[in-house]
């Protein structure tokens, strides 16, 4: 057995070594990062097949839970970790050729850092231990949005670190308060002891942790740094943070949620709070002129319909939850992707001054109608398939309200599809102003082909992927109680 | 044999009526205005001379073949049309198929008029064609509100069912304001006054007639005669119970034609856009509420 | 998977190919008339197969979906790939050397993929998948042409992706109420449903169906989407493309709800579901039909003629007699014929004159009698004038509206018929009859790749006229195998009780009154021929320098009656629909006024707000 403790080892372990040997290595950093991102793929896919047959339990240090500190790998932290992972490994191939210049180091061990923390989130089976690995991956992002130095990443990145600090702030307070109330910081041990606690101190803990992790997960109204740092980040880091750092932080939500605080009963709340963070998001991004803001805002709309379907408080819900996430990763990625180079080559952020792109960078811009076409739910792609999901498993739930719900879902894709389509016509337009724009480098063009390959083929292999993300939807909603893991 | 004998005579017996009636109306106006007026037989004499001119002025193959569809459709509508003792093809095509031939004669005058290439004859066609419009509106719609309380659309039973009723049964007795409003659409299908904007020779010398003349002009005075018995049968078959014998049916032409030609000497001309509008706001509205008295 | 497999991956296989060769024009043309030409006989040689089902081997949520061949699709089938190889042939020299021709067939295979994919499709969402891909397929199609196509093709896709939502939302609700997608499974269970959750389930079907089928008040993307794109285009879109929202209501309407279900859909006394639909088909039939005679484009005229002819196969399929289902479904077809025959001679005009602007054409008849010829046939189809096809589709539709007690329908499709008349002689008129410019005096006849298609749909617009039975065979078929009454057709035209139609002895007679007509005209002393400035001039000279034509507001005196009633709505509600949505978004967006400050007054509020709703859930 692998053990999953390397997922957060291999790259914190780079990351170090990767910044005290940067003088010595000068520009190879990258392989070395690549190396380690590649060693956890490759563990992240061999743990699947073991954790679907049986939760993995690791203890650190040799002192059992409930004083000791251990991570948790049901499939939920597996299927994640592998999306992850790949997903790491493929932005950091685009990287290779986008991130230029001499302290290239630097981001490469950010970037590690942040995929240790994303790993370490939705692993660790200790709650103090959450909020260790959520600091690394916040801060490690705040630095990774600036990276460009410019005027508008460090504008973005201050917001970002303002909130995001409000937002950790709150985390803690919560976690202070479960300390307090039951005396461990296990999760296992917590989930059987919450339900002892008095409903006041219940609230308040569960107010502090949603909203604390709403930050980060950009829920309506607590995303407001999102627009600003998804926008002026590298393209290739707006693409690891909508890709999957919010969708983490959303997912540890509905954990606690559904298995640890076992409150269901806010889920009707949670589901509202989802479909109003889709509207809001769909509407903002109707009349963005900046392509990157129309991503982040369409980011806000997707983390909204993602988390509207995982409150359904049903199996098919999560289930199809999930297999958003899927989607809106690869799909997104694809954006973000190849918006990075349009903006490169073109120099400018406003989409309108893209017009004829199409001729000139053929392939990024068929790409980009693909992830377009994919995240809009067009079949036969992956995104109908999730989408088709969410709106049974809404349907499901049954009654005026959840039909109330579909119809504003429906709406927002709507809207969605009208600003998307726009941007299309511009690409796809006839006349064209730009002259010495050329494709993009064969590398990162690879990696947005791989991710193409998810949302293209994932409907050949929808068995299989339900079959995992029907796993993680077991294990939330029939609350396998960790402690009997033990 | 019978049939044969009907197919043969019939469009000579209605032209030659058709003829004298046009004859009758020059007079009768006439006589109104207190003009001794051309002798009845003149219209014949008039056809004889156009179709002997010696220079006949064509446009192009169209103009040809109009003059061809015109008259040909005008003899189409009339064998379906039932006259006393004939109805022989009023089994193979309804009401409905002759409110429809009868714009076969209209489109054929208005392609052939159109290749003549003369504003006053595109004019005329325009006109024409919005006064359609106006006249063909109500009227279709009493027909249909008359079809549907019979339950038929076949103008030969609609006879029926009228003359089983007696004078009681016609439909201008049983259902006055369809009776009142097709009898106005009536006066815009013939074309009199006030609703003769088509012709209106002081202002688009003559219309569609301008490039037409010598046998051309000829046979659009036959189709003229024809059409216009044509289309007070119909109004005779739905309205005014048929014609159960020929002295029947020539007595209700005459009282009926009379009385249009009556109104078509005391009338000046209606503006083509008034023409129109009079016709949707008062048989219209007549025949709407005509029908709503059938349905409640 | 055999034939139904073979139709669409042989089509799949001519995207391929295009996309492939998308360099040579020579190429694509040829792979794609052969691909068609076997497409349509793949499609005619379907028909022992009727009844037969093939499944997609692996299952969707759990479900079997696949396609299945019945009457309806058959009939559909048939339409689509032939009217599609028509075009192609129509098209190899139309479409030679203009600008944006590269995707022109692709498109085109695209589009057929998808409406083959969903009329053959046996449960709902194989029907939304194929769906979709039409509706992105057109969407490619319209956008072809400059900068008004892009325009136009967006306003488009606004509506259709509003459609396809509202399907989806009827797709899914269907499938949470029955656990199925299979329509045949679903038509089962309809019984067992509750009537105004049917109600609810068959307006949103309904509505969906009728945004495709550019049903009034949600028609306005049509009239622009279709004439601002390639003229061939024009043809195939306003001949098929719309037409399969109405298969959409026919199959939901008869084949999945069933005409007994819908009939029990009562809302007022007469009133029922069928009535209020009728109405909205009345409306489709008068109001586009009356903007067409404003239109000054050829293209366009006949774009809002389109849907007008929508509302006639409507109001045939709402008066739910055998005799109005059958005219409905008929219809159809005949539309097809005529409105495609229509648009190839407008496109031959275009090809030699270069414009479709009906003030600056005229004359042409002399020029091009074959395209006058095959004009002159459609808009008698289209006017619905006998002999020819639209008359009797249009009959059968008058006379189920007038004996099932419709008059207001039934008068509703009378004043559209006036309308149509009206347009179609303007159309016509203004560019084949009247005074030929001096500039068109060098234009030819098109050749013969372009005369064929033709003088092929010439052939089925008569002949379906005086031969209407060659087609109702088929579709008393489909609507016995849609459990409704046949109609009692013949070869000639219908046998009923009360007044019958014969639409070989109209024509003969018709024919006999022309005979005779032309013996009186030969009596007559031989006419001479004389040019278009041999003319009447009030006393005047007339030459070429002078234009002595009549076709600019044509309809002047109507305009001027009908002025005072034109409010545009639905113009106008469109756009306060724009501006709000852009109000709302413009202040949606403000909320993200990056300003630190206000954004942690949000996350206080947020908590706050959190507080107390929890406080009251827990």
């Amino acid at each position: 057995m692998v053990n999953p403790i390397l997922l957060i080892i291999i790259p914190l372990g780079t990351a170090f070594l990767i910044s005290t040997l940067a003088s010595a290595l000068k520009n190879t950093t990258k392989y070395l990062a690549l190396l380690a991102l590649l060693a956890n793929v490759w563990i992240s896919i061999s743990l699947l097949p073991e954790v679907l047959q049986r939760p993995i339990n690791v203890i650190i240090a040799g002192v059992k839970p409930p004083v000791g500190i251990n991570l948790f790998v049901g499939p939920l932290g597996a299927v994640f970790s592998v999306i992850i992972s790949i997903a790491g490994v493929l932005i950091l191939l685009y990287s290779f050729k986008y991130i230029e210049g001499e302290q290239q180091h630097k981001y490469y061990t950010l970037f590690l850092l942040l995929i240790t923390g994303s790993h370490g989130m939705i692993l660790t089976g200790d709650v103090f231990n959450l909020f260790v690995f959520f600091e690394i991956l916040a801060i490690s992002s705040y630095i990774l949005v600036g990276y460009a130095g410019d005027k508008n990443g460090f504008e973005a990145a201050v917001k970002y670190l303002i909130l995001g600090s409000i937002g950790s702030i709150f985390i803690l307070v919560a976690i202070a308060l479960i300390y307090e109330g039951t005396g461990t910081l296990n999760m296992a041990d917590l989930a059987g002891k919450f339900s002892t606690l008095d409903p006041a101190r219940r609230l308040m803990i569960l107010v502090f942790f949603i909203t604390g992790m709403g930050v980060e997960a950009a829920v309506f109204p607590l995303n407001s740094w999102l627009p600003d740092a998804h926008s002026s980040a590298p393209s290739s880091i707006s693409a690891v943070l909508s890709g999957f750092v919010i969708e983490i932080a959303l997912v540890v939500i509905i954990k606690f949620v559904y298995t640890i605080f076992a409150m269901t009963e806010v889920l009707g709340f949670l589901a509202v709070a989802g479909v109003i963070t889709l509207l809001v998001g769909e509407f903002a991004a109707f009349r963005q002129s900046n392509i990157k803001r129309v991503l982040a805002y369409s980011s806000i709309g997707q983390i909204g319909l993602i988390l509207f379907a995982m409150s359904l408080n049903s199996k098919a819900g999560i289930n199809a939850g999930m297999m958003q996430i899927i989607n809106h990763t690869a799909s997104k990625s694809i954006l973000f992707l190849t918006a990075g180079y349009m903006i490169v080559k073109t120099g400018s952020y406003q989409f309108s001054d893209y017009r004829g792109i199409a001729k000139k960078m053929p392939v990024s811009s068929f790409f980009f109608v693909l992830g377009v076409l994919s995240l809009l739910g067009v079949p036969p792609f992956f995104g109908f398939f999730s989408k088709l999901n969410i709106i049974i498993a809404a349907l499901h739930a049954g009654g005026a309200f959840y039909i109330t719900m579909v119809f504003l879902v429906l709406l927002g894709t709507i809207i969605e599809s009208i600003y998307f389509l726009k941007i299309l016509q511009v690409f796809y337009a006839r006349d064209t102003a730009i002259l010495d724009v050329k494709e993009a480098p064969f590398l990162p063009l690879l990696s947005i082909a791989l991710f193409s390959l998810v949302i293209l083929l994932g409907f050949l292999f929808l068995p299989q992927i339900t079959s995992y993300t029907g796993n993680i939807a077991s294990e939330l909603v029939t609350k396998l109680q960790m402690a009997q893991v033990f | 044999m019978n049939t044969v004998l009907w197919i043969v005579f019939l469009p000579i017996l209605l032209f030659v009526i058709g003829t004298f009636m046009l004859g009758y109306s020059r007079k009768y106006v006439a006589r109104i205005e207190r003009r001794y007026g051309p002798p009845i037989q003149q219209v014949f004499y008039d056809i004889f001379k156009l179709m002997s001119k010696k220079t006949n002025i064509s446009h192009g193959w169209m103009h040809d073949f109009a003059i061809l569809m015109l008259l040909g459709g005008t003899l189409l509508t009339m064998y379906f049309v039932p006259v006393p003792g004939f109805h022989f093809f009023a089994q193979y095509g309804d009401m409905l198929v002759i409110m429809y031939i009868l714009l076969i004669p209209a489109l054929g005058m208005a392609l052939g008029v159109g290749e003549t290439a003369n504003p006053n004859g595109s004019i005329g066609i325009s006109r024409a064609l919005m006064m359609l419009a106006g006249y063909d509106i109500p009227f279709v719609l009493t027909f249909i509100g008359f079809a549907m309380i019979n339950h038929t659309t076949s103008m030969y039973e609609l006879i029926q069912v009228q003359q089983a009723g007696g004078f009681a049964g016609w439909g201008l007795i049983s259902q006055p304001l369809l009776g009142i409003a097709a009898l106005i659409a009536l006066q815009g299908m013939l074309g009199e006054k006030p609703f003769e904007v088509m012709v209106a020779p002081h202002e688009i010398a003559t219309g569609p007639m301008t490039e037409m003349g010598g046998k051309f002009l000829g046979i659009m005075m036959i189709q003229h005669a024809i059409s216009i018995v044509v289309e007070l049968t119909i109004y005779i078959n739905l309205f005014l119970g048929g014609a159960v014998n020929w002295f029947d049916y020539l007595l209700k032409l005459f009282i009926l034609f009379t009385a249009l030609i009556s109104v078509n000497a005391v009338f000046g001309r209606f503006r083509t856009d008034d023409a129109v509008r009079f016709m949707w706001k008062i048989p219209l509205p007549l025949a709407i509420i005509g029908i709503l008295f059938i349905i409640f | 998977m055999s034939i139904v497999s073979n139709l669409l991956l042989l089509t799949l296989l001519g995207v391929l190919l295009n996309v492939i060769f998308y360099k040579s024009e020579v190429v694509q043309k040829y792979i794609s008339l052969i691909i068609f030409a076997i497409l349509t006989y793949l499609s005619i040689v379907m028909y022992p197969l009727v009844g037969s089902h093939f499944e997609i081997p692996f299952l969707i949520a759990g479900q079997h979906i696949g396609f299945t061949i019945t009457y309806l699709n058959y009939y559909f089938a048939l339409m689509i790939t032939g009217i599609t190889l028509l075009t192609v042939i129509f098209s190899l020299k139309f479409i030679k050397g203009k600008e944006g021709n590269t995707h022109y067939y692709t498109v085109l295979f695209l589009k057929t993929f998808g409406m083959l994919g969903v009329i053959l499709s046996s449960d709902l969402l194989t029907f939304f998948v194929f769906w979709e891909i039409m509706s992105w397929s057109t969407f490619a199609l319209m956008s072809t042409g400059g900068e008004p196509a892009h325009r136009s093709a967006f306003k488009y896709f606004v509506f259709a992706v509003t459609a396809s939502m509202i399907l989806m939302a009827g797709v899914i609700l269907s499938y949470s109420l029955f656990g199925s997608f299979d329509f045949a499974v679903i038509h089962g269970k309809m019984a067992s449903l509750s009537l105004p959750m049917t109600g609810f389930l068959l307006t949103i079907f309904i509505t969906s169906f009728s945004i495709e089928s550019a049903v009034f008040p949600v028609h306005s993307w049509l009239p622009d989407g279709y004439s601002n794109t390639f003229t061939t285009f024009t043809a195939y879109l306003s001949g098929i493309s719309t037409r399969i929202g109405i298969y959409g209501i026919i199959l939901f309407l008869f084949g999945v709800f069933g005409i007994q279900t819908v009939d029990k859909l009562g809302i007022i006394g007469k009133i029922n579901f069928r009535y209020v639909f009728g109405i909205f088909a009345a409306l489709t039939m008068i109001v586009p039909t009356f903007t067409a005679l404003y239109q000054h484009d050829a293209k366009k005229l006949i774009a809002w003629h389109s849907v007008g002819q929508g509302g006639y196969m409507l109001i045939g399929l709402a008066s739910g007699s055998a005799l109005g289902i059958a005219g409905g479904m008929f219809h159809v077809l005949n539309h097809m014929a005529y409105v495609v025959l229509i648009v190839f001679a407008i496109a031959s005009v275009e090809y030699r004159t270069g414009t479709t602007n009906l003030n600056k054409l005229g004359g042409l008849i002399k020029k091009m009698p074959v395209s006058y010829l095959a004009l002159l046939f459609g808009i008698i189809g289209l006017a619905g004038l006998p002999p020819m096809n639209g008359f009797v589709s249009k009959w059968f539709i008058y006379r189920a509206l007038i004996l099932g007690g419709y008059p207001f329908l039934a008068i509703a499709a009378v004043i559209g018929t006036l309308g149509t008349i009206l347009s179609v002689y303007k159309l016509i008129h203004n560019m084949f009859l009247g005074q030929l410019p001096e500039r068109y005096n060098d234009v030819k006849e098109v050749g013969f790749s372009m005369q064929l298609p033709m003088w092929i749909l010439m052939i089925v617009v008569l002949g379906l006229g005086v031969y209407p039975g060659l087609a109702m065979g088929l579709i008393a078929k489909i609507q016995v195998s849609l459990g409704l009454a046949a109609v009692p057709y013949a070869l000639h035209g219908i046998k009923a009780a009360s007044g019958q139609l014969d639409m070989l002895v109209v024509s003969a007679v018709f024919i006999g009154g022309i005979a005779v007509t032309w013996i009186i005209y030969l009596l007559g002393n031989r006419r001479k021929h004389v040019g278009q400035y041999n003319n009447y001039a009030g006393g005047n000279f007339l030459n070429k320098s002078v234009a002595y034509n009549f076709n600019y507001e044509f309809y002047a005196a109507l305009e001027h009656v009908i002025d005072p009633y034109r409010k545009k709505i639905i113009e106008r509600t469109e756009r306060g629909i724009a501006s709000v949505t852009d109000a709302v978004s413009e202040y949606i967006r403000r909320i993200y006024t990056g300003m630190i400050n206000t954004y942690g007054i949000y996350v206080v509020t947020a908590f706050v707000v959190t507080i107390i709703i929890l406080k009251e859930l827990i």
